[in-house]
């Protein structure tokens, strides 16, 4: 299977007419450190992507690159056909390119519902002219996104609207996680990037989050998942992509890469030697600092 | 489903609660306003106080401007009587002898010949207004990729240049090398700058109609203000604020964002600007000092961070400090030296000490009440958590975090 995939990478790297994303042998690298390699990847509308690996893999670094906070060192990447390389973040917004963070990233001294609002930013076409005088067509539209802020909100159940006037900081640390992804779905995306949605979360807040997840898939609108926990990724992803040291060492449905001796390799043979080095590393550099 | 009907009854908004103390704040401001010349008596010394509170409007419109920039977006700016300086000398250069139109015209809304332009008051406000603007997108432009500590660097040295270039462009400059013509005036100021007339009301020496016009100002400034706050870009300068990256990625653009904060807040010290020199009929760089970027500051700090009422607030506790307080206090304490026979006491001069005074303010305040005297909403909740077990969740939630990644 895997070497199977090797061939196919160099076929797979034109243009592919039907994909939302695709990225053609994306690379970044942090001086000699190559996080990403020349990872070819695609996805379609509707469809859910998991993408895994250990820690330190590159997953996080490749969602950076695509969402344009990172330049990449060599690639392309195309969204709808459209080669957006080197893009600023709020351009690819734009595009349709919505994500969350590993670690939350809320405005956390705004409200909850000017949060969402926020997300909603770019659908607003209020101007400095209208926002001055307020207009009658910036008062209609304020009143529209609120609307539909309270829309996006209710798709969390009762986790999130009884809180809407409250700073996003007092919310609990699950629904932090949530509001994230309505923040990135109140901007109407085509794409959304969720990076470990579920971590940090009790089995029974995990639950609820894979709930929602699943509630808000539809068919315009397609998701790349970072997830540690197995069980998630398996659960609910159409395709799996696994990274190891910035490479795609696997790709294919969730049981085709359970069964697939790299990832397996990957996840019980190196992981557990990996920690056990960046043990030692941690440890040297202790005693390092000591001296 | 049931949540769907009962969604925003959850909890009154927090606006609204607002809005109510807000209305009769302002309210009541207002009226105690425009009643105020006929509070005073007027064969007193009304014409030096209102002068003097006519002052701490212009205070007030410095203070709001700023207060864009650096309550509202974030970005701390140390040398915003840069922008008020511009405003004035714009307004002073065009409708002063200064400027020398090559023919005369005149008309019943505009004319020009040897005085400068004439025209309508509110044309020239809004006109130096926007040019200020224009400024502060020029001003604001180096300024993009820094933040923190380096903006701050940068825009006091924006403070110190604007206000070198215009004592240089005057006569009598000594590094004049080029000869070029005097232009501002330098040192010896740009005087003869045109006052206008609303029919029978002549804007000359008499400070109530100047008052007045002031308020009226003020007033539009703070409505202004108020709906930027509360607008698509008034919420992309709090995002801003609270995390550029995330921002970013949510589609705010980073760039005209915080252009369009220097040139707001840019914008209002031009309405300063005007206002201040047709007043006085005079500009000098000596009214656009690195210390008045400081008092107005200061204003901003004392008020509250981010929070409309309170730098209006504090502009007036600031203009009432330098122009009333200090000068009393002095009296008392000369008579005091006098009566005791004491000789420090007779010579002290409290306005020299009134920086020193305003840091010791400052000092206070930091420790007793960081968030000013009016808080805006935001920092309020943001300073003052409603309890401990905020904070408690908050280092329980990093500790998942951390176990939860390991
Ligand atoms: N800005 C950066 N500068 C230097 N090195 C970086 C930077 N960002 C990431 N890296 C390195 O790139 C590698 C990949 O990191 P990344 O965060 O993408 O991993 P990850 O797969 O998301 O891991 P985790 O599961 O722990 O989140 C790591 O070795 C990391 O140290
Ligand atoms: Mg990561």
């Amino acid at each position: 299977m895997a070497v199977a995939r090797e061939r196919l990478s160099t076929a797979q790297a034109t243009v592919q007419p039907g994909a939302l994303l695709q990225t053609i042998g994306l690379t970044k690298s942090f001086g000699g450190l190559a996080a990403v390699q020349n990872i070819d990847f695609h996805i379609s509308p509707g469809e859910i992507v998991g993408v895994i690996g250990p820690n330190g893999a590159g997953k996080s670094t490749f969602f950076n690159l695509i969402t344009g906070l990172y330049k990449p060192t060599r690639g392309r990447i195309l969204v709808a056909g459209q080669d957006v390389t080197g893009k600023r973040p709020d351009i690819l917004l734009r595009a349709g390119v919505a994500r969350t963070f590993q670690n939350i990233r809320l405005f956390q001294n705004m409200t909850v519902l000017d949060n969402v609002l926020v997300g909603y930013h770019t659908r607003l076409k209020s101007r400095l002219v209208g926002d001055i005088l307020k207009l009658p067509p910036t008062r209609r539209e304020e009143r529209e996104a609120e609307r539909r802020a309270f829309e996006v909100l209710r798709l969390f159940d009762d986790r999130l609207v009884p809180h809407s006037y409250e700073l996003a900081r007092n919310l609990a640390y699950a629904d932090r996680r949530l509001l994230e992804i309505a923040r990135a779905l109140a901007s109407s995306p085509k794409l959304l990037l969720l990076d470990e949605p579920t971590v940090g979360m009790n089995p029974a807040e995990t639950e609820n989050a894979i709930r929602i997840i699943a509630k808000i898939r539809s068919a315009d609108l397609a998701i790349i998942l970072i997830e540690h926990k197995l069980n998630v990724v398996m659960g609910m992803s159409n395709r799996v992509v696994v990274l190891d040291y910035g490479e795609k060492i696997a790709e294919g449905t969730p049981r085709e890469v359970q069964t697939n001796e790299k990832v397996i390799e990957a996840y019980l043979g190196r992981k557990a030697a990996a920690q056990a080095a960046a043990m030692l590393d941690r440890r040297d550099a202790l005693e390092e600092a000591g001296q | 489903m049931a949540t769907i009907v009962r969604a925003p009854q959850y909890r009154l908004p927090a606006w609204f609660q607002n809005n109510r103390r807000l209305t009769i704040g302002w309210g009541t401001t207002l009226i105690i306003a425009l009643l105020f010349p006929l509070m005073l008596n007027p064969t007193g010394h009304i014409q030096d106080i209102t002068g003097d509170v006519v002052e701490g409007e212009i205070y007030a419109m410095l203070a709001l401007g700023l207060n864009v920039v650096v309550g509202f977006a974030g970005l701390l700016d140390l040398g915003y009587a840069a922008f008020f300086a511009i405003g004035a000398y714009s307004f002073g250069m065009l409708s002063s002898s200064h400027f020398l139109p090559s023919s005369s015209f005149s008309s019943p809304f505009i004319s020009w010949g040897p005085n400068g332009i004439h025209a309508n008051f509110w044309f020239f406000l809004l006109a130096c207004a926007m040019l200020a603007a224009l400024f502060g997108l020029i001003l604001g432009a180096p300024t993009l990729r820094l933040r923190g500590d380096y903006l701050a660097i940068v825009t006091l040295g924006f403070g110190e240049i604007v206000h070198k270039v215009v004592v240089n462009l005057g006569p009598g400059s000594t590094i004049n090398a080029f000869g070029w013509p005097d232009i501002t005036g330098g040192t010896n100021s740009l005087d003869g700058i045109f006052q206008p007339s609303f029919g029978p009301v002549q804007f000359s020496t008499d400070q109530v109609p100047w008052y007045y016009l002031g308020l009226g100002v003020l007033a539009v400034i703070i409505v202004i203000a108020y709906s930027l706050q509360n607008s698509r870009l008034g919420r992309a300068w709090v995002a801003m604020r609270e995390d550029e990256l995330a921002a970013a990625c949510m589609g705010i653009n980073l760039r005209n964002t915080k252009l369009l904060a220097f040139s707001m807040g840019a914008f209002f010290s031009g309405f300063a600007g005007v206002v201040q020199g047709s007043r006085l009929t005079l500009v000098d760089p000596s009214q656009f000092t690195f210390q008045i970027s400081i008092s107005i500051l200061v204003m901003v700090v004392l008020g509250g961070i981010g929070s409309v009422p309170g730098v209006v607030l504090g502009a007036g506790i600031i203009a009432l400090l330098q122009f009333y307080l200090l000068h009393q206090l002095n009296d008392w304490m000369h008579l005091a030296g006098t009566t005791a026979n004491i000789g420090l006491l007779q010579h002290i001069d409290l306005t020299q000490a009134q920086y020193l005074i305003f840091g010791i303010m400052l000092v206070i305040m930091m420790i007793f009440r960081r968030e000013g005297l009016i808080p805006s909403s935001q920092r309020r909740r943001e300073l003052r958590p409603a309890d401990e077990s905020v904070l408690a969740e908050e280092n329980q939630s990093l500790y998942t975090v951390r176990s939860g990644e390991a």
